[in-house]
């Protein structure tokens, strides 16, 4: 009997469901996919113009310079570029949190008619592609005599953040006891201002994930600015990027590889750093 | 002044509480929704009107013409290429997308040493901006003699290509580049998905002698169905509406060899400046986008019914 249970226990816990070491096989394989094109991007920014192009090609630069990013920052004044990234992603960030954050509140502690459909209609707002709608915003936006500005940037990108904030947040929200609510309100605190002292403070963590969230996308958004705010003062990095070394252009393949990197490692920071969070926030997302 | 009063303390009396409950999450909803629906909803809204009239930013002023864009949309020369194009380029990465996204998230579901720092490198491509894997992957494969991709391609005795003039390769770059780019947001979705299946299932399963390949068969892919739909649904929308990578890595070109309908869309609009038929194409592809949104949504519900359950 119990050599019996002994037995039938150690088979469950046993090797059947053991990972397969196989698997090993496969890590390199995409390691190698995924890092070998940003590596050769990475070595790629460190050469020389004529160095890049030498047959057989060199993976390590045989001299590494900076003379690229110099270039790059003076030259083609990608600061500036960098600039008006960060400049517009902050704004952003800053709008969608404060109008999504609201919103997502309303839905966590209100129960109102139709509060189900409105928030699949959120949902069902950020799926329209702005593939869709550069036209029309490049119509309301030379209409409003907001073409070229980072102003019409914040307020597209605020836009269509503000529902996933949605989301990410009420969830959050939800998960905030009630009872802090009720004894604000017992205190005599009004609705507008338990939020602002009581719930933004100990919802900082939700909001850092909401804010990573938009940073990430913000900061990669190409197509709008590229049709709305495409002027060299106003330019993103992105557009920046595409202007300069888009296929009809000459420039050098070595300052792409620089200014990409200039580019990525901002997101690639944020990613690291709170990697866990971003991909927890898009799957429960994808999932709702 | 009302404002004041909607978000006045608890304490006032009953009758004004409960107006307060109408008011209250209005003005917290309100600003946010409306600024949403301005420039989501109406933009798409507008599109649809612009796709009525005759605007064309070369020239001054415009008029409704009613369907006359759709009657030139639909006995358009390019239609059919830029169709069939699209439909390669939506169906090879959607089905790409999905295989290599199902099978690297089981890889990253074992728990192997390692895994962590795997499950990061893997997802990695899903934060860069997509012009600039659009960029880079056009650096790498080059011309004819220029591009890495060449050499490695000489080391194993495969001829110089020059990968952007020849159709069918453009093409291909096209698929592999943004399978590349996509596969991530893939692995995300249905890595979160297998990460709610229950382990007991499995185990009972390989007590009765099921072997890895059976379990994958009769347990996985059944159980993630809904998961796996998303993921296919989400792939599509992405594919088809994706304008950054192809435009930074073929422009649509050789000639428009890889014109799909997002690139068609950019030209008609920005290129040839007829922002009317460029917002003809784009009501086409709402319409769409429309079905899509609806699948998803109802994916999502009846999944999350089904797991209710």
């Amino acid at each position: 009997m119990t050599d019996l249970a002994v037995a039938s226990r150690r088979r469950r816990s046993g090797r059947p469901l053991e990972p397969n070491r196989l698997a090993y096989i496969f890590y390199p394989v995409l390691a190698v996919a995924v890092l070998a094109p940003l590596g050769w991007a990475l070595f790629g920014g460190f050469k020389s113009p004529g160095e890049l192009f030498t047959y057989p090609p060199t993976i390590w630069p045989r001299t590494p310079t900076l003379q690229n990013f110099i270039d790059l920052f003076t030259r083609l004044q990608f600061g500036r570029y960098i600039w008006n990234t960060l400049v517009v992603a902050f704004w952003t960030i800053v709008c969608t949190l404060f109008f999504g954050g609201l919103a997502g509140y309303a839905l966590s502690r209100w129960e109102f008619r139709y509060k189900d459909v409105l928030l699949v209609g959120l949902l069902a707002l950020q799926l329209i592609p702005s593939t869709v709608n550069v036209v029309p915003y490049y119509m309301i936006m030379n209409q409003l005599g907001l073409l070229n500005t980072l102003t019409a940037l914040v307020m597209i990108y605020t836009a269509t953040h503000i529902p996933i904030t949605v989301w990410v947040l009420k969830g959050f929200f939800d998960t905030v006891p009630r009872s802090l609510d009720e004894a604000a309100a017992i205190d005599g605190c009004s609705k507008w201002r338990t939020y602002w002292s009581i719930i933004v403070p100990v919802s900082l963590p939700g909001l850092s994930v909401a804010g990573f969230l938009v940073f990430v996308s913000a900061w990669s958004e190409f197509l709008v600015p590229l049709v709305v705010a495409s002027n060299k003062d106003v330019a993103v990095a992105s557009v920046g990027l595409f202007t300069f070394f888009g296929p009809d252009t000459g420039t050098a393949f070595t300052s792409l590889f620089a200014a990409t990197l200039v580019t990525v490692i901002p997101v690639i920071v944020v990613y690291f750093f709170a990697q866990r969070f971003l991909v927890s926030g898009l799957t429960a997302f994808a999932e709702k | 002044m009302t404002q004041n009063a909607a978000f006045a303390v608890e304490t006032v009396p009953a009758l004004r509480r409960s107006q307060f409950r109408i008011n209250g999450y209005f003005f917290f909803l309100a600003p946010g929704v409306l600024l949403v629906l301005a420039l989501t909803l109406f933009p798409a809204l507008y599109g649809i009107y612009i796709s009525l009239t005759n605007l064309n930013l070369g020239y001054a002023g415009s008029s409704f013409v009613g369907p006359e864009n759709y009657l030139r949309f639909f006995t358009w020369p390019d239609l059919s290429l830029v169709a069939r194009n699209t439909a390669v380029f939506v169906g090879t990465v959607v089905i790409l997308q999905v295989c290599f996204g199902l099978a690297i998230a089981i890889l990253l579901n074992q728990k192997l040493i390692g895994q962590q720092l795997l499950r990061s490198i893997t997802i990695l491509p899903w934060v860069l901006p997509s012009v600039v894997v659009g960029l880079v992957f056009a650096q790498i494969f080059g011309g004819s003699r220029l591009g890495i991709a060449n050499y490695l391609l000489s080391l194993v005795g495969i001829h110089q290509m020059s990968w952007f003039a020849e159709p069918a390769l453009a093409m291909a770059i096209l698929i592999a580049v943004s399978t590349w780019r996509g596969v991530p947001f893939a692995v995300i979705i249905l890595l979160g998905g297998l990460q709610t299946l229950p382990r007991d299932v499995y185990e009972a399963a390989a007590i009765d002698g099921a072997t890895a390949w059976q379990r994958f068969l009769f347990i996985t892919l059944p159980m993630l169905r809904p998961i796996i739909l998303i993921s296919i649904i989400m792939a599509t929308a992405g594919s088809l509406n994706s304008l950054d990578i192809p435009l930074a890595l073929t422009g649509g070109g050789p000639g428009n060899a890889t014109e799909i309908i997002s690139i068609s869309l950019y030209k008609q609009s920005f290129f040839q400046l007829d922002i009317s038929y460029g917002a003809t194409i784009g009501t086409m592809m709402l319409v769409a986008n429309i079905i899509l949104i609806t699948l998803y949504i109802t994916t999502l519900r009846t999944g999350r019914g089904a797991g209710n359950d």
